[in-house]
C-alpha cells in the first residue's frame, strides 16, 4: 500500500493525468464526504472539492509520507479547506449546556432501537459542522482517532474527549426531539 | 478510557451515521470529470497569462510614462510660475531704484546740499554692498507703506517749494551761463530781445 501510495505520489509530481484520475477516484469519496458535512450547500461543496484537489496537486511536493498517509493528507486539507469556505457563515446549532448526560439506549424491542436511529439521524444533522465531519471520520470512515487529529489540527486526546461530548450532546438532543 | 470504549462500541451511533450518511446527497457523476478539466485548463491558463505579462507590462509602461511626462510637465509649470515671480521682483527693485533715483537728481538741480536725501548723504563711488543695502531699504519702505507714508510728502513738498524758489535763479544762472557761452554777436542779439522782452512786460 505503501508503494503503492509512493509511485502515485511520483507520477502526480510528474503531472501525469492518469495519476490525477486515480487520485481522484481513490480519494474523491472521501473528501466529498468531508467537504459536504461541513459546507451544507450542494453547488459550493463542489467548488470546494474541486479547490481541495487543486491544493492538493499544487502541494504534493510537499507531502511527507512518514508524517501521515496520503489519503489522511488530503482529508486534512479538506476539512481545513471546507471549514475557510464556510468561516462567517453561522449555521443552525444547537447548544448544550448540560453534557453531564447519562447516555442510554431503549434497550427493549426493535421498534425502540428504530426510533433511537431515526431520533440519533436527525441529531447528527443537529450537530456542528466540524462535529459532524469528526463523528464521520470516526464511525464512517473508520478513522483511528490519531488520523482525525491530524486532519483537524489537535490532540489525541482532545478529539477523544470531543467525540465523548458530540456523543453526549446527541443523546442530549434526542430528549429534546 | 471507558468512555473511549464505549465509544467505540456505540454501535447504534455508529449505525445512525452510516444511515445518515447514506441519505446525504451523491457526489455528482461529472464532478471529477469537471475537476479534471479543470486541471488541465489552469496550466494552459497559467501559460497563457505568463505569454501576456509582456504584454501587461507594455499599458504599464504607457502608463508610467504618462504619469512622469504630467510630473514634468508640472514641474516645468511650477519652474515658469518662479521665474515670473523673481522677474516681478527685479521689476520691483527696478521700480524701487527709479523712485531711489530721482531724488539726488533733484536734490542738486534745487542747489540744496543742506537737504537730506536717502542717496545724497551716500558717496557716488559707494560699494556694491551698500547699493544693495539702500535697495534693499527702499523695498521695505515700499513694502510698509505706512512709516514711509508720511515723511514722502513732506520732502516732496520741499523739493516743489524749492523748485518753485529756484525757478528764476535758475533761469537766470542758465540766462548767465549761456550768455558766456555764446559768441558777441549772438550774446548782443540775445541782450536786445532781452530788452524789448523787459520794455514789453515792464520788468524793470
Amino acid at each position: 500500500m505503501k508503494q503503492e501510495t509512493a509511485i502515485l505520489t511520483s507520477r502526480l509530481k510528474q503531472r501525469e493525468p492518469a495519476a490525477c484520475q486515480q487520485l481522484l477516484s481513490d480519494y474523491g469519496p472521501a473528501v466529498f464526504r468531508i467537504v459536504q458535512r461541513i459546507v451544507p450547500q450542494h453547488e459550493d461543496a463542489e467548488e470546494v472539492y474541486q479547490d481541495v484537489f487543486v491544493k492538493v496537486l499544487q502541494g504534493i511536493g510537499s507531502y511527507d509520507p512518514n508524517q501521515a498517509a496520503l489519503g489522511t493528507w488530503i482529508s486534512r486539507i479538506a476539512y481545513h479547506e471546507a471549514l475557510n469556505s464556510v468561516r462567517g457563515r453561522k449555521p443552525q446549532m444547537v447548544y448544550m449546556e448540560d453534557y453531564n448526560t447519562e447516555v442510554s439506549y431503549a434497550e427493549g424491542d426493535s421498534a425502540d432501537r428504530e426510533q433511537t436511529l431515526q431520533q440519533l439521524e436527525r441529531a447528527i444533522d443537529k450537530l456542528q459542522p466540524n462535529e459532524q465531519a469528526v463523528i464521520t471520520m470516526f464511525y464512517y470512515d473508520d478513522m483511528s482517532l490519531a488520523d482525525i487529529a491530524y486532519v483537524t489540527g489537535s490532540q489525541i486526546s482532545t478529539i477523544g474527549s470531543q467525540l465523548s461530548r458530540i456523543r453526549k450532546k446527541l443523546y442530549q438532543i434526542i430528549k429534546t426531539l | 478510557m471507558n468512555d473511549i470504549k464505549d465509544i467505540q462500541h456505540d454501535d447504534i451511533l455508529r449505525q445512525a451515521v452510516k444511515r445518515n450518511q447514506q441519505k446525504q446527497p451523491k457526489m455528482p457523476a461529472d464532478l471529477n470529470e469537471k475537476l479534471l478539466a479543470r486541471l488541465t485548463a489552469e496550466p494552459a491558463a497559467a501559460e497563457a497569462a505568463e505569454a501576456t505579462k509582456p504584454a501587461e507590462r507594455k499599458p504599464r509602461r504607457a502608463v508610467m510614462m504618462r504619469w512622469i511626462s504630467a510630473a514634468a510637465c508640472a514641474l516645468v509649470l511650477i519652474g515658469i510660475g518662479i521665474t515670473v515671480i523673481n522677474t516681478n521682483d527685479k521689476a520691483d527693485k527696478i521700480e524701487a531704484r527709479a523712485e531711489i533715483a530721482p531724488q539726488p537728481a533733484i536734490d542738486t538741480t534745487a542747489d540744496s546740499p543742506s537737504e537730506p536725501s536717502v542717496s545724497a548723504d551716500q558717496p557716488k563711488a559707494e560699494a556694491p554692498v551698500a547699493k544693495a543695502k539702500s535697495a534693499r531699504k527702499a523695498r521695505k519702505a515700499s513694502r510698509t507703506p505706512k512709516p514711509t507714508e508720511a515723511p514722502e510728502p513732506e520732502t516732496a513738498k520741499r523739493k516743489i517749494e524749492v523748485k518753485v524758489i529756484s525757478r528764476p535763479m535758475d533761469y537766470e544762472q542758465l540766462l548767465m551761463a549761456s550768455a558766456q557761452a555764446q559768441p558777441e554777436a549772438i550774446r548782443a542779439r540775445g541782450q536786445r530781445l532781452y530788452n524789448d522782452v523787459a520794455q514789453t512786460m515792464n520788468f524793470n
